[in-house]
């Protein structure tokens, strides 16, 4: 079974979820400056960057499925820990 | 210069907004409404010398009222325009709710329960208490923060809606609002 569009559009779906998370947090964190707003934008800025590089390196880099896997890996642990951290500061 | 029928809409959003949620200040309604601020301005001067609208300055802010409330059927009464405008600004708001709903608090209480720092508190309940809306009693340790007239506080929440939250302002709650 081919995936391939699916995980194009999949990714794609990251990147803009991404982008408008951030957008948001962003203005958020203008609207009440904290640590914690910050965090929450800088996970999203995250999940905006996997988005991007992934589906670059899917689309038109044609990177290899370890490569990409590892880079969403990376990416979601580190989002995670992110989020994490902002939940324990104010 | 402005189109007239596009003058005409924003003079009409505004007035609506205003008859909505009287005590809402200058630069919330621009805000929400997306008005330019010198066309806001010219707008408001235009419905005030109508006697449409009655604009007064409280806190370093213009707060904006109908002439005629349709909650009340008749001019707001001073002290109600005092609270309104009060009840437009978050942290004031959150204060006079939390004072409402649980009654007479300590400072400390207070400040974790509508999650603002030690200074920001120390600066609204002075501001607050020097307008006569909240009294402080007692010293030190057993310092009690309460309103003078909860029963206005009462009236103002049942009369007057709250202005409605936008995406950022939900989006600022639900983060604020995660305990560890």
């Amino acid at each position: 079974m081919d995936f391939s569009t699916l995980t194009n559009v999949a990714f794609g779906g990251i990147a803009l979820l991404g982008v408008v998370l951030l957008g948001l947090g962003l203005l958020a964190l203008r609207r009440a400056p904290s640590p914690r707003l910050g965090l929450a934008a800088a996970a999203f800025a995250l999940v905006a960057v996997e988005g991007t590089l992934v589906g670059y390196g899917l689309i038109v880099g044609g990177w290899d499925a370890v490569t990409l896997l590892f880079l969403t890996a990376v990416f979601e642990a580190v989002a995670l820990v992110v989020l994490f951290v902002a939940t324990l500061v104010r | 210069m402005i189109p007239g029928n596009r003058a005409g809409t924003w003079a009409e959003a505004l007035l609506t907004f205003v008859q909505r949620y009287p005590g809402v200040h200058l630069r919330e309604i621009r805000r929400r409404l997306g008005i330019p601020i010198g066309t806001l301005d010219y707008h408001l001067y235009r419905l005030g010398r109508e006697g449409l609208i009655a604009v007064r300055f409280q806190g370093g802010y213009k707060c904006c009222y109908p002439a005629v409330s349709d909650a009340e059927k008749a001019p707001i009464p001073e002290p109600k325009k005092l609270l309104l405008a009060l009840l437009r600004h978050p942290v004031p708001r959150a204060l006079l709710l939390q004072l409402y709903l649980d009654g007479p608090s300590s400072p400390v209480a207070l400040g974790d329960a509508i999650a603002t720092t030690g200074p920001n508190l120390a600066y609204f309940l002075r501001r607050l208490e020097s307008m006569g809306v909240l009294a402080r009693e007692g010293q030190g340790s057993h310092r009690l923060v309460r309103l003078t007239d909860p029963k206005a506080v009462h009236e103002v929440l049942l009369l007057y809606p709250p202005l409605p939250e936008s995406v950022v302002d939900r989006f600022v709650r639900f983060w604020s609002e995660l305990h560890p």
